[in-house]
């Protein structure tokens, strides 16, 4: 890499770097992906900031929980109050790409990686940005709907922030092979359940059939009201399948991805059923 | 350049150096610990594990700056006090070591592993190194090598080594003693090129080419000359003698002056001070290009219309035109009563070596050598010497071509790729130059398994007898010949499959195209032909209503059968066995056998397939070998010869024979190979042929050897020689006896030599068309694959693989079972998940990341039979098994698919995008494979 580097110990500092050097600056959190792109010749930044050092890292629970950005994969799998997002990270890679990938660096992995944001969206996560002069908090969802042209150059995501989780969640993920691959699908689900055994409250993400993860909304508001029964799977999966917008890609074709979403938005919501 | 604090395995270091360094570079470079291994640099391959703070990292892309302050693990640090850690140890016991570059990723992540959970089972195993690549072991020794550390390191012993049944074993022979080096590649001693550094070495890069096929208008090295740091620049113009190399035909420029014919080809090579000022140099080189018309199949290759690749080749694109004729086909066709014709296709395939090639020149008079020396990891060390010396314009004499250990080859490193280039640099230098490819130059630049298309008719009559085959083969031979005419060779003459075929007619093309080269890979072109074979035989099965296994075993060639070549098989033909034995597994204990069941949205089938490979060269080639073997006066014997041990076990196979013949225990026999100043040629390791062919040298070598020393004992025993018997270094005769060493001292004394140099001749085989023998031995493989299908997600998973291997004799039943579940795994990616892809002779598959090899959680349970068939000319009645357990994987995996689910696979790697769609749509045959839906 031959690039300058920036390891700020803060995030003041880094806040500061990235005013000063904006939109020629490459911002990675743990580098499984930037390290990778630069070492094979994809990627040629003149500037580099880590954000390694920048104290960033940490679950705090204050009411709700907080994920620092740069909390790595590892912790993250260790988060038992979130199983399907503890299940997701310890997914992804073998153990030392969980000891170096981040959150924030996940959330910002182009489809079909990038796998956190399902079971995140199935918690209604939000995230923190951050720059020199404000910060805000926006709904995971709108992060990952927004262009990226229309974030600040010199803003930073500094934390992901979970509600208490109720209900219950499943997560699954199909990819090409049984290692060291990208999604072909990866679904989340959670389901609050009422009394009577019907549902009153239902997410349902998809991940690697779009541009980017995002929420089946149709699906989610035809589950409400319903019990999970071999009918109401059914529908949900087919709303799902109906509501992604997959793409083709080395993996795998968008007919073939659709088709995926269907199969395993049925089985997590079977997993449910159980 | 910045303060770095790191300790490393318990010592703290202060270095100054670059922010942008990773601590693989920091380690291997800066504090010379090259235990620990680079692979990929994309965090892909897993081999450069490090533990930080006790925690797994990838150490290609973790920034050195993180490891301030941190506590630095690597494999250097598992032995304390030179005794080795239970990972170690264990990794050595079960035969987990093959070429060893990959061994200290495993071992450092099975660290940490076992730090967390001190009794992981298989799952937890799998889970923890699914992103650690082995190329070479197929991972079923090193599940059994993790365990069993574990078990020791909870006090309760280690476990029992899985070791084959095997028959007779004698001395040193069908012995598992572990392999050489063995202790070097578990300590991270063991150094492979890149490990080698000179003072004032100099690093290199090449230019490749901008287009798959342009004519080259103009090169302009001025601004790369004037870089600071660069010391060289080199183009065409700079070979000082033939600038063409090649091992069959010479066809391939050392560096392309006027046209490139693949994305691969070198135009300028550049030694600099650092790596990173020579990839800087590389920017500044101008070349100007006409592109011309890209030939980006076969089939176009060989129509009027595409442009002639080589204007030299008196054939054209037609790099060669290989016949079979066998019988009348016409009557063999008429006589049948089922006829099945299909068209199969196999991809273009990486062979994936864990090491990047990399080698190293210095200039005669520099760092003691006097020749032009040239250090490598190469599969063919003499041929080298010849192809340096040639574009040199030196005679061989002068050139010295020292092989260093392999990180992986299986084919993949026969081919010259660095080795004449870093020869100009040193010479133009005067300084050694070191060339490291990058895994992404690796993938463009080496040959590759050949893409094929064939069209397979197969004829049987209604009692199950074949009766004709006719085929017609297509190879994707590249832009350059390599190997293609020999491997073609090998997939058309054993188009017929391991059967009695008295009527066969097989043309096969093998064209130049302006894709990467194809050249020798592990099955060498019979991988690609069984897959057809063996596919047709089950569909021949089917519609003649026999079973499978019957009908293969009504085919099969026997002693006194005649091959499609005209060769009559008078021994060592084990197919039957390995069919009884597979067959004898697949039966379950109740007897209720089923080829295929459902349950609930999973199908599962077993599917079976056989084969056959040659062991040798073949094909009317003298195929020799050389070895010395000589006895010390410290009562060791060193065994020479240049063959290479990519990871396979050449080294303890001829250690073994060694051993063997003197009856000397084993650790006192070393080996010595691969040096073209010390050790004798050995020819090239490709074709199975080194257990046979070095292995024979070193035992005639050997008993030479033993004949002098016993002349000598008897004198200086004053006994009759015949009446001396060799136990254990010892040379003895009715209470009296002599150490070796004292023996050899007294002759040393008395002007006797204690070293004995011999050429070995391989019987003696006939060119394609001749009839008679077209190979000295071949050896046989029946599997079964036992698989589920999700029929919801098309997704195909291998459980269990049955396999029946006759190789004649094993000469280390470990090791050699570590050959086959590795050449099983290897064809399962073969099968299922590996296709390198070239869009009109651009590969999209220039990244590892985007070449999906099977990984430890695709590892089935692999059931292996050993079948020793001897053949009386192979050393104690041995033959190949390098090739022949990684052929029949492929379509036993395929017929299995159809049995589960109907549908027929006709091109690979099977697609499960595809494979659902047919199941969906009622589809019974699957024409498409993973890359046709990009």
């Amino acid at each position: 890499m031959n690039a300058d580097l920036f390891i700020p110990r803060s995030l003041d500092e880094a806040l500061s770097v990235v005013q000063t050097h904006g939109a020629g600056l490459l911002v990675m959190g743990g580098g499984t992906m930037m390290m990778a792109h630069i070492n094979e010749g994809i990627f040629f930044p003149q500037k580099v900031m880590s954000l390694a050092r920048a104290g960033l890292s940490g679950v705090y629970r204050n009411g709700h929980t907080q994920i620092g950005a740069t909390t790595h994969l590892t912790d993250v799998s260790q988060i038992a109050d979130y199983p399907i997002l503890a299940e997701a990270a310890f997914q992804i890679g073998g153990p030392a790409i969980r000891n170096m990938g981040t959150i924030g660096g996940n959330l910002y992995m182009p489809q079909p990686a990038g796998d956190l944001a399902v079971p995140l969206l199935a918690y209604d996560a939000h995230v923190e940005l951050a720059s020199a002069s404000a910060s805000r908090t926006i709904s995971l969802e709108d992060f990952l709907a927004e262009p990226r042209s229309h974030r600040g150059v010199h803003e930073l995501l500094v934390a992901v922030h979970l509600p208490d989780p109720t209900g219950y969640a499943a997560y699954l993920k199909l990819g090409r092979r049984e290692a060291n691959t990208p999604s072909v699908v990866a679904v989340g689900v959670r389901v609050v359940m009422d009394k009577q055994g019907q549902i009153s409250d239902a997410r349902l993400a998809l991940g690697a059939v779009g541009s980017f993860a995002f929420r089946a909304k149709n699906a989610e508001a035809a589950l409400i009201g319903q019990s999970l029964n071999t009918k109401s799977i059914a529908d949900a999966a087919q709303i799902a399948m109906e509501e992604s917008n997959p793409f083709t890609d080395a993996l795998a074709t968008a007919w073939y991805r659709r088709r995926m979403v269907g199969v395993f938005v049925k089985r997590t919501l079977e997993q449910l059923a159980k | 350049m910045s303060k770095l604090d790191i300790t490393v395995n318990g010592q703290i270091h202060h270095l100054d150096v670059p922010e942008s360094r990773t601590l693989a570079q920091v380690l291997r470079y800066d504090l010379g610990l090259t235990g620990t291994k680079i692979g990929c640099e994309e965090a892909e391959c897993g081999i450069c594990t490090v533990l930080v703070n006790g925690t797994p990292v990838n150490s290609c892309i973790f920034p050195a700056f993180k490891a301030q302050g941190r506590e630095v693990e690597t494999v250097e640090g598992l032995a304390h006090n030179g005794e080795l850690h239970p990972i170690q140890q264990n990794f050595i016991e079960h035969g987990a070591v093959q070429c060893g570059f990959c061994t200290p990723g495993l071992m450092m992540t099975a660290t940490a592993l076992l730090n967390e959970n001190p009794d992981p089972d298989d799952h937890a195993i799998k889970v923890a190194l699914k992103d650690t690549y082995c190329r070479c072991t197929g991972y079923a020794s090193v599940i059994a090598a993790i365990k069993s550390a574990a078990s020791e390191m909870r006090g309760e012993g280690p476990l029992p080594v899985n070791e084959p049944d095997v028959s007779e074993p004698m001395h040193a022979i069908s012995r598992s003693v572990p392999p050489q080096y063995v202790r070097e590649k578990v300590t991270g001693a063991a150094k492979y090129t890149d490990d080698y550094f000179f003072e004032g070495m100099l690093f290199a890069r090449t230019l490749r080419a901008a287009y798959p096929h342009a004519r080259i208008l103009s090169i302009n090295t001025e601004k790369a000359k004037a870089f600071p740091g660069v010391v060289a620049v080199l183009t065409h113009a700079d070979v000082p003698g033939d600038n063409l190399h090649g091992l069959v035909y010479r066809d391939w420029p050392v560096l392309c002056g006027d046209v490139v014919r693949y994305m691969g080809d070198a135009v300028a090579i550049v030694a600099a001070e650092t790596e990173d000022i020579a990839a800087e140099a590389l920017t500044l080189i101008e070349v100007e290009y006409e592109p011309l018309p890209v030939i980006g199949d076969p089939k176009f290759a060989h129509s009027p219309e595409a442009p002639v690749l080589h204007s030299k080749h008196p054939t054209g694109n037609l790099l060669k035109h290989i016949k079979v004729r066998h019988g009348d086909i016409e009557q063999g066709f008429a006589q049948a009563d089922y006829i099945v014709e299909r068209e199969y296709r196999t991809p273009t395939v990486e062979h994936a070596f864990l090491e990047p090639e990399c080698s190293i020149g210095i200039p005669p008079g520099v760092a003691g050598h006097e020749k032009l020396t040239i250090l490598v990891g190469s599969q063919i060390p003499y041929q080298d010497r010849n192809q340096i010396a040639l574009a040199m314009g030196l005679p061989e004499e002068k050139v010295r071509v020292i092989g260093t250990l392999i990180g992986g080859g299986f084919g993949g490193k026969e081919d010259i790729t660095g080795q004449i280039h870093v020869a100009m640099l040193a010479q133009a230098t005067g300084r050694p130059v070191k060339m490291l490819y990058t895994r992404q130059e690796s993938l463009i630049v080496h040959p590759k398994r050949h893409a094929t298309i064939i069209r397979m008719k197969t004829g049987a009559t209604k009692d199950g007898k074949l009766v004709a085959v006719e085929a017609e083969l297509y190879g994707d031979g590249g832009a350059y010949a390599s190997l293609s005419d020999k491997v073609m060779t090998r997939a058309t003459t054993h188009a017929t499959g391991p059967y009695v075929v008295p009527n066969a007619k097989i043309d096969c093309y093998a064209m130049y195209t302006n894709n990467p080269p194809s050249g020798a890979f592990r099955g060498f072109g019979v991988t690609q032909s069984a897959f057809a074979v063996e596919s047709n035989m089950d569909i021949l099965a089917e519609m003649i209503g026999i079973d499978p296994i019957e009908f293969r075993r009504i085919n099969a060639q026997k002693v006194g059968t005649t091959t499609a070549t005209g060769q009559v098989l008078r021994e060592s033909v084990g197919l039957l066995e390995t069919l009884r034995h597979v067959e004898h597994d697949m039966m379950p204990a109740d007897g209720d056998f089923r080829w295929a069941w459902r349950d609930g949205h999973k199908a599962y089938a077993w599917g079976l397939a056989c084969a056959y490979k040659n062991t040798g060269l073949g094909g009317g080639a003298p195929d020799r070998a050389e070895a010395e073997v000589e006895a010390f006066e410290d009562g060791s014997v060193e065994v020479r010869v240049a063959s290479a041990d990519m990871g396979q076990g050449l080294a303890h196979v001829v250690a073994q024979c060694t051993a063997e013949e003197l009856k000397l225990p084993y650790h006192r026999v070393r080996v010595l190979l691969c040096d073209t100043d010390l050790t004798p040629n050995g020819g090239p390791t490709t074709a199975s042929r080194q257990t046979f062919v070095s292995g024979n040298a070193a035992r005639v070598t050997s008993a030479l050897l033993r004949e002098a020393l016993t002349r000598s004992a008897a004198e200086f025993l004053d006994v009759p020689p015949e009446t001396l018997y060799y136990e254990e270094g010892l040379l003895r005769h009715n209470g009296k006896s002599v150490e070796l060493g004292t023996l050899v001292g007294w002759m040393k004394a008395n002007g006797l030599s204690s070293k004995v140099r011999h050429e070995y001749h391989a019987p003696a085989t006939q060119p394609l068309g001749t009839g008679g023998d077209m190979h000295f031995a071949f050896s046989y493989a029946t599997q079964a694959a036992l698989v589920e299908v999700d029929m919801e997600t098309g997704a195909v998973k291998v459980l269990r693989i049955i396999a029946g291997t006759d190789i004649g004799r094993a000469i280390n039943p470990l090791m050699l079972q570590g050959q086959v579940e590795g050449g099983i795994v290897m064809a399962m990616g073969n099968c299922l998940t590996e296709s390198y892809i070239v869009e009109n002779g651009v590969p999209w598959t220039n990244l590892l990341s985007r070449y999906k090899m099977p990984s430890i959680k695709h590892a089935p349970e692999i059931i292996s039979h050993l079948i020793e068939d001897r053949v009386s000319t192979g050393p104690y009645g041995a033959k190949g098994v390098g090739e022949i357990c990684s052929i029949n994987t492929s379509p036993a995996i395929c017929n299995a698919i159809y049995h589960a689910t109907g549908v027929r696979i006709f091109s690979l790697p099977v697609d499960q995008d595809a494979l659902l769609r047919a199941i969906r749509a009622g589809q019974t045959e699957v024409y498409t494979a993973w890359h046709d839906v990009r």
